[in-house]
């Protein structure tokens, strides 16, 4: 038999990419503050989005085979490198977090309403440290199941609601009724770095693709689509709920599946929406906890598979403790986090980078020639 | 006494060592030993089997010397013995002085097949096997004779996967008649069968068949690897195989494929993968294999493959019926009312009005029912079989109802995800579909359509990280493979399918090279014939 060597396959990483950027982004309301023009400001960060992970692909090719942390231990010498990917694990680990007490939110305010939620977050982070347990090949494959699943539901409830009758187009009008400046306000920094900007998180995973020639080409489509579906969930929520109520709706992807009744069988597919929107959840976890997980195996020098139960423990905890309830959960998703933790860990740090990275690879380069 | 202790070291060393039996048995002393005097040989023979009732001898003349032939009475057909053997051994000869064995057989046996035996060791395997052998007094070595004989079913229609198109025999329990099943239907020297013999005590043959400019190199050495490792008494069924060479036992999916067809075998080979016969059992085995083969029939490339997609559409259906349809109806009716439409929940509720327990409880009972009732329907001689349909059918099911015990939703629930749980061709895949069903309903019970969904997606994260002698279990779905999915959910045309599974990276990827859809001739030519 062959040595079992991790990897992903581009098709994988494609399926990845789309299934951890319309995770949680289809849940929660993206770019509110652009009103009934969000689905113009999604599209505008998606051509971002695009930019960035192609910024992120560049600096990793410029190493091949290292990932983010160990292209930090090149750049920046042990003792940096390593307590800067430790910064990284942190906010990693609390983004995890974030996005598991996400989901269990959505779970308590929808259908559990006297489940505590430390029971959901301790039985979706078990899923997250099995999958992890055994290894990124499994993440793939498995995504691979369930994508079409969950794309086929999230394209099937823009058409069912349109069925049904509760797509009002009118709500869309005025189209840049204030100009360009409520979008941009929506795409920096909010819908830049959530959910686009969170592929820095593929740092860590891409080093594992067989094929890395490809991979921009790859990387980028699936942003382009990830981002086509998130225009049109945006699209969906803002036409059936309408600007303001898309606003007020803790999730509006809930809230305009509500209006889905046909043939007087299919009612109340609210429910079912909530589990198709748990892979997403699912993926988005194991895809940053993944990334803490590789930083800690750089720091401590140990495989990263003997810490995933313990620091699995630990996330489920953090996603409890992060906030006392949904609003100061939400809350500091919308105004500390982008500033304080996105900004600086997805491009700050990485342009700061990106210097010394080009500055010691060519040197690197210099001296193999004059070597030679 | 020697041979005594000899073969109590045999039987020592048997206990430490885990190298083959036969490597043991050729150690021992004892087996190693030829003598050229007659009694000595057959004092030794006589103890090596232990004076068992069915090893005979029979002393007869050969030229102007003695002879003996040895034989187990119940592994050969006696009149073949009597026919071939001991009717020629009376023919004249006498006094005549043969020189040496060779002479010997051509003499007597010109005919029959025969193989030479030069230790006590060979003698000894070879009337295990049902030869008649020939030991002459003053001469080097023994012939064995094959009589043929032993008594074997014939061949019949087989009792699992039925079809009802297609060839009609099955395998029997000797595996040269299996063997010789596949090799009628791949006539090309290509194919190439490897024996092994598995089990200290019971010696059973063991044969692997591969095409061998097509098979994968490496799945082949790891498969003989996997087989030599086997350290064990008795193999009495290739069940007992199976659970030796899987990748991992600790899961309810069968990694290895069985059937009882040899149209299904040969296909397989074709494909490039290994098929393992075992002497006395009709099932062979075949590796590697995948989730989704479970859901093919051999029939399904007899039938036209329009309905044969449609087919196998329906069983994958009825694979998720079996498993979460009864899960399902716990989830729905103890937390989520409001799934169904308003009507149905109306008479779902009502029916359940009078039924003194929870959901759960209801349907565990009568899952639970329904697994005794259909082993029992295994086990039980066939004479009071009707007995037990109408017990089952009428009694338990109609009665229960109108006891009040349970709802008749209930009871069209179980019987529907239990009769979808049959869809499956092989019999072994539906078992872990049952058996996970049993959980789905608990954690259905506890939490709902989370729960469900939950052990949904565990269990396919399972299911993903098992192997299958190193293949990723659920591929060609996932890790996706474009160019396998012409044999999968649905089924190509048989001209368009021309690959061989390309996850199996076999040396010859193309089974045909210029396979063509069938076109009527052209109007021109068609004019002048």
């Amino acid at each position: 038999m062959k040595k079992l060597v991790e990897q992903i396959s581009l098709w994988q990483l494609y399926i990845i990419i789309i299934c951890f950027q319309i995770g949680s982004a289809a849940l929660v309301g993206i770019g509110n503050d652009a009103k009934q023009d969000a689905w113009i400001a999604v599209m505008i960060a998606t051509i971002l989005g695009v930019g960035t992970i192609l910024f992120y692909v560049f600096f990793l090719s410029k190493l091949p085979d290292k990932n983010l942390f160990e292209i930090f231990v090149f750049c920046f010498g042990k003792w940096v490198g390593k307590s800067l990917t430790f910064l990284y694990v942190i906010y990693f680990f609390y983004i995890a977090a974030r996005v598991l007490r996400d989901f269990c939110e959505l779970l308590v305010s929808s259908i559990f309403e006297y489940t505590p939620i430390e029971v959901i977050a301790i039985s979706m982070m078990f899923i997250v440290i099995y999958m992890l347990q055994h290894g990124l090949e499994v993440l793939g494959r498995t995504s691979e199941i369930f994508f079409p699943y969950v794309i086929t539901f999230i394209v099937t409830i823009g058409i069912a609601i349109f069925l049904s009758g509760g797509i009002e187009f009118k709500n869309l009008q005025p189209v840049l009724s204030e100009g360009f400046g409520p979008i941009l306000k929506a795409v920096f920094p909010g819908l830049l770095t959530f959910p686009f900007g969170e592929a820095i998180a593929f740092t860590l995973i891409i080093p594992y693709v067989g094929k890395v020639k490809k991979v921009g080409k790859v990387t980028s489509a699936a942003v382009l689509t990830s981002g086509f579906l998130l225009t049109y969930g945006a699209l969906v929520q803002i036409t059936t709920l309408g600007a303001t109520l898309k606003e007020r709706a803790n999730f509006p992807l809930l809230s305009a599946s509500r209006e889905i009744s046909l043939l007087n069988f299919i009612e109340r597919v609210d429910l079912v929406i909530v589990f198709f929107v748990m892979f997403g959840i699912i993926v988005k976890v194991t895809v940053f906890f993944y990334g803490g997980l590789k930083g800690l195996e750089l720091i401590v020098n140990k495989p990263f598979r003997t810490m995933t139960f313990s620091m699995g423990t630990i996330i489920a905890f953090l996603a409890v403790i992060i906030s006392d309830n949904f609003i100061e959960h939400i809350e500091e998703g919308l105004i500390f986090v982008p500033f304080y933790l996105h900004l600086p860990f997805q491009f700050i740090i990485p342009f700061l980078m990106l210097p010394i990275l080009l500055w010691k690879t060519r040197k690197k380069k210099q001296k193999k020639e004059t070597s030679l | 006494m020697s041979i005594l202790t000899d073969l109590f070291y045999r039987r020592k060393s048997k206990k430490s060592g885990n190298k083959t039996d036969k490597e043991l048995f050729d150690r021992a002393e004892v087996s190693k030993k030829y003598y050229q005097s007659l009694d000595k040989n057959s004092k030794c023979l006589e103890e090596l089997f232990n004076d068992s009732s069915d090893f005979e001898k029979i002393e007869v003349k050969i030229g102007n010397k003695n002879g003996c032939v040895f034989y187990l009475g119940t592994m050969l057909n006696k009149n073949e013995l009597n026919l071939q053997v001991l009717d020629s051994l009376r023919q004249a000869f006498k006094e005549k002085d043969f020189k040496d064995i060779e002479e010997v057989r051509e003499a007597y046996f010109p005919v029959i097949s025969y193989k030479y035996a030069k230790t006590l060791h060979e003698i000894v395997w070879q009337i295990l096997n049902g030869y008649a052998v020939l030991i002459v007094d003053q001469h080097d070595k023994a012939i064995a004779l094959e009589v043929g004989g032993g008594d074997k079913r014939s061949i019949e229609e087989p009792s699992t996967q039925t079809i009802i198109r297609g060839p009609k025999d099955g395998f029997i329990e000797s595996i040269d008649t299996n063997i010789g099943l596949v090799r009628s239907r791949i006539k090309n020297p290509q194919l190439v069968f490897e024996d092994f013999y598995i089990g200290r005590d019971s010696n059973t043959k063991l044969s692997i068949g591969y095409l061998k400019n097509v098979v994968n190199q490496d799945i082949l050495d790891e498969l003989k690897k996997r087989l030599k490792k086997i350290n064990t008494s008795a193999v009495l069924d290739t069940g007992n195989i199976e659970e030796f060479i899987t990748d991992q036992n600790f899961t309810p999916f069968p990694l290895i494929y069985n059937t009882e067809r040899p149209d299904s075998v040969s296909g397989n080979i074709l494909d490039g993968k290994i098929a393992i016969f075992l002497d006395g059992t009709p099932f062979v085995l075949i590796a590697p294999t995948v989730f989704t083969d479970f859901f093919q029939s051999a029939e399904d490339y007899y039938q036209p493959y329009f309905m044969t997609s449609f087919i196998r559409i329906i069983r994958y259906i009825s694979f998720m019926i079996t498993l979460v349809l009864p899960s399902l109806y716990v989830a729905l009716t103890t937390y989520h009312h409001e799934l169904l439409p308003t009507q149905l929940l109306i008479s779902v509720q009502s029916q359940r009005e009078g039924v003194p327990f929870p959901a759960v409880i209801e349907i565990l009972v009568m899952e639970l029912t329904f697994e005794v009732l259909r082993e029992a329907g295994v086990r039980m001689p066939r004479v009071v079989g009707q007995t037990l349909s109408i017990v089952g059918a009428l009694v338990i099911g109609q009665a229960a109802v109108e006891a009040g015990l349970v709802s008749n939703v209930l009871v069209i629930i179980v019987a529907f995800s239990a009769i979808a749980s049959f869809v499956s061709p092989i019999y072994n895949f539906a078992i872990a579909a049952r058996l996970i069903r049993f959980l789905l309903i608990l954690v259905a019970a506890m939490f709902g359509l989370y729960g469900v969904l939950w052990v949904l997606i565990m269990m396919v994260i399972h299911l993903v990280s098992l192997r299958s002698f190193g293949i990723p279990y659920l591929t060609p779905v996932a890790p996706f493979k474009v160019g396998d999915q012409t044999d999968i959910f649905v089924r190509f045309p048989i001209w368009a399918d021309n690959k061989r599974p390309s996850y199996l990276m076999t040396k010859a990827p193309v089974k045909n090279e210029e396979s063509k859809p069938p076109s009527p001739p052209k109007q021109d030519s068609g004019e002048e014939s």
